[in-house]
């Protein structure tokens, strides 16, 4: 009884904590996101600078990389240093504004966003759903949500909800106001047609609910004048070529492939549109369909294939533009010396400079050249820093970080020493499957017994912040308000006792049923601080009573090994981002066959977050109720959760303009600029 | 000689199979393999389930060849066994393996319809009797009205199946083709053929491949229509553009064919052996095509092209200066035995062949490369980037300046080794006959030490070089990772990380091939040197 009532009132608590959060004053996104404080680890830039702060194209960047990148193919090489590369090469349909998280047309000029449901006939109406009952579900059809920027409005009447485009297209409906763009979706009034539920036909995933697909459809209107880096125009079917490619099996883009599974299909609308649609409701298709990297078709010529998807697969998989990309960004491909360098430059004739975009300012991207050069060694690398043939360097380690050299005052005044923390988190995950881990009770004991505090002091050194839940830190979701458990034997001991745990045999070793509280704890060799940690974790326990034996394998096998459950407890990490989707690690769905949940973590409630949070397309909403998920956990302790990690990088501080996100790497060159003073 | 020669060259082929199947073991018994590593990036991925990526996984393991079995492959494929596996996955719990193997039997087409009805009257079928009639009707456009129960529908197939049967008949299709063959213009035989459809299928292509290409076009447009490819060739089309289209059927046709087809028991017993990951590999390297790095994406051949000449240079430098120095070395202290300067010689260079490289370099990397230290040497690579502009001698004083470390650090802990071996030789021979008796004839000590002690001394010491045939090819993976050189060391090193196994066998096929060519040299080498060795009469 009183587990119950505890729980009761630790569940009334996150429920009023996040109505508090949400309720009352009218919150808008800028609220839960951290704005970065310009240039904020160079102390050679003045708060008066920072108002005044006007970037002046020109110069260059020397970036070190610790490896050569295997090849530069944005869609089969995943690879951390391709992916920089490509970022500066290929833009998507539309972008994000890495502050306020505002999406934002960029090849598209504008989309459109429609509800879709399926009758059971077969047929379906696309359109929005204005309201739905028990009975009745009202939707307009053939109308979605539209999406344009400001820049692009010749007249509007927030009084009749019109809008003409410099286009001349006309829009009506409700303009709501996001920031650099406006969201046109169609009113009541118009005129929604009435559909009797029994007529929706049932999901074929799930029969207890309805093919009602919210946010299911998307339109691009492709901007003309894009051009790709050989002067060529960027066409719809582009984009149609870069979609069949993930999907063609024989692409070595598997991992990709898994993101774009999902739509149904895409059609090519008229030269200048582009449908997708997704079989499901999901709110991040945008992100995937949006995001997705638009390859050049003229240069794959794949009609020479015929339709061979083997053949063209595999002449694509090896094409020569692995190694000469042609892209359609801001800069332009130039070099790749293998093993030595990469440098592109700067698009002289940037097609979105002439887009009059607002929030692209004039002359950027600044950097005339960006070279990455490679450096394997990271002493080397700190030489080449201080001799001044690299501005800065991404991969900075904790030893370096704290060595001497890098410390001195005169290292000091010539670079910056930033750091960011990064969207990700370690734990430990305790398999709820077995006898052990079984009871949460027995979970919050482990938890009380790590000295996570001395960990982050002694193993970390200190570059590390401590995490209670899965969400990013410095993201919108996280509760500051959850109280970590703290290190205490006597809470642990008491909690256990509770549990049941108790030295019957007097051996030293707490146990029940007769069975002795004796775990493995599953470590890899990739790095050798996991080591010291389960030492540190195997000696704090056994004050507890409790044997703890050390099992480490190599890495290699390592995520196999915890994809089939092998184990009792083991230490891991997740990477997250601001607009993650908890589904795949806490849904009971994904404890069967291999799935992320291998700790086996079940609890009702929270499935119905992760449900209802993948179809929830109101962040605000969905925020919220990822906030519960975050108090549920932390009041389950299916991992211990641990800790963030930060990165740590230098840069010379004649560059200005640096603004470090809680988004994406956390910097974003292309905003670089480097200082001159007035004086030379 | 010459019969020695041959009959070690005869054993070195069988030596050299040994270990590729061995190297060809072990990589795929060590744990992880190329397609799952390249997935564990996944982390929290899209909206579908985790069964997707283990579809994905299987993909990626086809796409590498994978799927196949080892060293034999028992799997016995044909219409039959295939036919009935994707029955069987029509069941399958995940919706991916259920789509991939309906759209596999809906491509076959009506070749499949024999076995079905066998099926259908199968008692062990029952549990896929709805499937297998959604399958025959879709197949073969059976009109069913959907009233009937399942035992009329399993009667009106097997009528469709007793109607049509003429038509899988194979004497009833080879003459139907034979008509089309001879003209082409033949409607009754082609319209026969087109309802024989997939199951005429295999006989077509057979005879495709067999005539000559200007009377093939008809049948493998024939082909294109039934299987539904784009593959067709035209009447004005090129000889090449012809070509491509065959070699493209052919290629199909070697993937696709058990799916048609019963086969010999002849071809069944070879298939066992052939169809497998290590005729396939055998295969690569009789043609010696190494095939394309997963990660790479690019041909081995041409990856080893671009790294070994710069690991090469590394080691031909240090081979060349480690003889230079430690042969005078090991003469010196041979000759002034145990006195002190050999003394000092010896621990000097056994306390240099006990430091370790990686400290060494990077000590010469935190003392001479600048910083808050002088700034003497680069800290990488083996020439300034654009360097290609310079003058050649300047070019040359670049590269000398750039090889200085990399160098100092690959040589000084082999003159130990070399040294070592050149002053036991040379004390050898000293002791020996022949130079007490150049002495009493009153020969200068340095005439006969270098003329006639020397040149005996350095048998043992010249023939090691053969060993070094390898180590050209494998490069330093610690010297190369910390100068930052993109040499063989780095990329069998990666390679053996991600489990790039082309890469991994090409260079264990090369070191095995050059061992026991640098092994057969210095036996050779032995008799050239010394004419007392003799391999004819042993």
């Amino acid at each position: 009884m009183k587990k119950i009532s505890f729980f009761i009132i630790m569940f009334l608590l996150a429920a009023v904590s996040v109505h508090a959060q949400t309720a009352g004053k009218k919150i808008s996104l800028k609220d839960f996101i951290k704005k970065p404080t310009l240039d904020e680890f160079n102390d050679l830039v003045t708060d008066k600078d920072r108002e005044n702060e006007q970037p002046v194209p020109g110069g260059q960047i020397v970036i070190r990389i610790p490896t050569d990148p295997k090849s530069l193919n944005p869609i089969t090489d995943n690879g951390q240093q391709s992916r920089m590369v490509n970022s500066f090469l290929f833009d998507s349909l539309i972008t994000r504004d890495p502050e306020t998280l505002e999406w934002l047309p960029w090849i598209a000029k504008r989309w459109e966003t429609r509800d879709r449901i399926i009758l059971k006939d077969g047929s379906a109406i696309e359109g929005t759903i204005i309201s739905r009952t028990d009975k009745i579900l009202k939707i307009v059809k053939n109308k979605g949500t539209v999406v344009l920027c400001k820049h692009d409005i010749k007249y509007q009447n927030d009084n009749d909800g019109k809008v003409i485009v410099n286009d001349n297209t006309v829009f009506k409906g409700n303009i709501k106001d996001i920031g650099y763009t406006v969201e046109i979706s169609p009113c009541e009034t118009d005129n929604a047609e009435s559909i009797p539920i029994t007529n929706i036909a049932d999901r074929q995933d799930n029969p207890d609910k309805k093919s009602i697909l919210k946010n299911s459809v998307y339109y691009f209107l492709i901007r003309k004048g894009v051009k790709w880096h050989d002067g060529k125009e960027l066409t719809v079917e582009d984009i149609k070529f870069s979609l069949d490619l993930i999907r063609n099996k024989y692409v070595d883009a598997a991992p990709l492939r898994n993101y774009y599974n999902d739509i149904e299909n895409l059609e090519i609308i008229n030269d200048q549109t582009v449908k997708f649609t997704y079989a499901k409701s999901y709110f991040l298709s945008l992100n995937f369909c949006g995001g997705l990297t638009i390859l050049p078709k003229h240069i794959y010529t794949p009609e020479k294939f015929q339709g061979d998807d083997e053949a063209f697969g595999n002449f694509f998989n090896s094409h020569w533009a692995n190694r000469h990309p042609v892209g359609n960004g801001g800069y332009r491909f130039l070099k790749w010396d293998k093993g030595k360098e990469i440098v592109i430059e700067k698009v002289k004739d940037y097609w979105a400079q002439k887009c009059g975009f607002a929030y692209l300012p004039k002359g950027k991207p600044y950097l005339d050249k960006i070279i990455w050069t490679v450096i394997n060694n990271k002493t080397a690398a700190l030489k080449e820093l201080q001799n001044g043939k690299i501005d800065a360097d991404f991969d900075i380690e904790p030893d370096i970080w704290f060595a001497g050299q890098t410390n001195t005052a005169q290292f000091k005044a010539k670079f910056a020493r930033a750091h960011i923390t990064v969207p990700m988190y370690t734990y430990i995950g305790w398999n709820m499957d077995t006898p052990f881990f079984k009871d949460k009770l027995v979970r919050q004991a482990m938890t009380h017994l790590i000295p996570l505090d001395k960990i982050a002091r002694e193993i970390h050194r200190g570059l590390v912040t401590r995490v209670t839940g899965p969400f990013y830190i410095n993201g919108p979701i996280y509760d500051h308000n959850i109280e970590p458990y703290e290190y205490s034997l006597k809470k642990a001991k008491r909690l256990l006792r509770k549990a049941g745990w108790l030295d019957h045999d007097g051996d030293g070793i707490i146990d029940k049923n007769g069975q002795p509280f004796e775990f493995e704890y599953l470590i890899h060799n990739a790095r050798d601080y996991h080591q010291k940690i389960a030492d540190i974790v195997k000696e704090s326990i056994e004050k507890a009573g409790i044997k703890m034996l050390i099992r480490k394998i190599d890495w290699t096998i390592f995520g196999e090994t915890v994809a089939d459950r092998k184990f009792d407890a083991v230490r891991f990490a997740w990477g997250s981002s601001i607009d993650s989707d908890p589904f795949q690690i806490w849904h009971s769905s994904q404890i069967k066959n291999r799935g992320s949940n291998y700790v086996g973590f079940r609890n009702e409630r929270a499935d119905e977050i992760l449900e209802e949070g993948r179809e929830t397309f109101d962040q605000l909403k969905r925020w919220s109720l990822y906030r519960e998920l975050h108090h549920i956990l932390h009041e389950e302790q299916p991992y211990t959760f641990m800790f963030c990690f930060q990165s740590l990088f230098f840069y010379n501080k004649k560059f200005r303009n640096v603004k470090l996100y809680s988004t994406g790497s956390g910097y974003n060159i292309s905003e670089w600029y480097i200082y001159k003073s007035k004086e030379e | 000689m010459k019969d020695y020669i041959l009959k070690r060259l005869l054993w070195m082929i069988i030596t050299l199979l040994g270990i590729m199947v061995i190297t060809f073991c072990v990589t795929r018994l060590a744990p992880g393999d190329p397609a799952s590593l390249k997935l564990q990036s996944i982390g929290q991925s899209g909206p579908g389930s985790q069964q997707l990526s283990k579809q994905l996984i299987e993909q990626t393991r086809k796409l590498y060849g994978f799927d196949r079995p080892l060293l034999f492959n028992f799997r016995n494929e044909n219409i039959k066994t295939n036919t009935v596996s994707l029955i069987k996955s029509l069941n399958a719990p995940d919706e991916y393996t259920r789509y991939e193997a309906e759209t596999t039997l809906i491509s076959l087409g009506n070749v499949t319809l024999p076995y079905l009805v066998k099926f259908l009257n199968d008692k062990k079928y029952i549990p896929y009797r709805d499937n297998i009639i959604k399958i025959a009707q879709k197949t073969n456009r059976i009109p069913l009205k959907t009233d009937l129960n399942i035992e009329e529908k399993i009667s009106e197939i097997q009528n469709f199946h007793n109607a049509v049967k003429n038509y899988y008949d194979k004497s009833f299709i080879k003459k139907n083709l034979t008509a089309f063959l001879t003209d082409p213009s033949n409607e009754p035989a082609k319209k026969n053929l087109l309802i024989s459809n997939t199951a005429a299928l295999p006989y077509i292509l057979d005879k495709a491949f067999k005539v000559s290409p200007d009377k093939s076009a008809d049948l493998f447009n024939l082909c294109a229509k039934i299987s539904k490819k784009p593959w067709i060739i035209n009447k004005n089309d090129t000889g090449q553009s012809k070509k491509a289209v065959i070699k493209r059927w052919k290629k199909w046709w070697s993937r696709n064919s058990h799916y048609y087809i019963t086969f010999s028991p002849t071809e069944s017993l070879f298939r066992i052996f052939t169809k497998t990951q290590f005729a396939q590999w055998i295969g690569m390297v009789i043609k010696l095509d190494f095939g394309e790095s997963y990660s790479h994406h690019m041909p081995v051949i041409e990856l080893i092209k671009e790294r070994l000449p710069i690991s090469m240079q590394l080691s031909l430098i240090s081979i060349f200066i480690t003889y230079i120095i430690a042969i005078p070395l090991g003469v010196f202290s041979a000759v002034h035995q145990y006195k002190l300067s050999d003394k000092i010689i010896t621990v000097t260079l056994f306390i240099l062949y006990s430091l370790p490289s990686f400290w060494v370099a990077n000590m010469f990397i935190l003392f001479t490369t600048g910083g808050d230290f002088p700034n003497i040497f680069p800290t990488r690579f083996l020439h300034s980037p654009g360097a290609e502009n310079l003058t050649f001698i300047k070019w040359m004083l670049d590269w000398i300046w750039h090889l200085v470390l990399p160098i100092t650090c690959l040589t000084y802990a082999s003159f130990a080794y070399v040294s070592r071996q050149m002053r036991v030789g040379m004390l050898d021979i000293i002791r020996q006959d022949f130079i007490r008796t150049a002495r009493a004839k009153g020969l200068s000590e340095r005439a006969v030490i270098f003329k006639h002690a020397l040149r005996n001394a350095l048998i043992p010491t010249v023939t090691l070089l053969a060993f070094l045939l390898p180590a050209l090819l494998g490069g330093s993976i610690i010297i190369e990772e910390i100068f930052t050189i993109e040499g063989m060391g780095k990329l069998s090193f990666e390679a053996i990380l991600n489990r790039d196994y082309p890469i991994i066998n090409a260079i264990a096929f090369f070191s095995a091939f050059l061992t026991l060519i640098g092994m057969l040299c210095s036996d050779i080498a032995y008799v050239l040197v010394d004419p007392r060795i003799n391999f004819n009469n042993e």
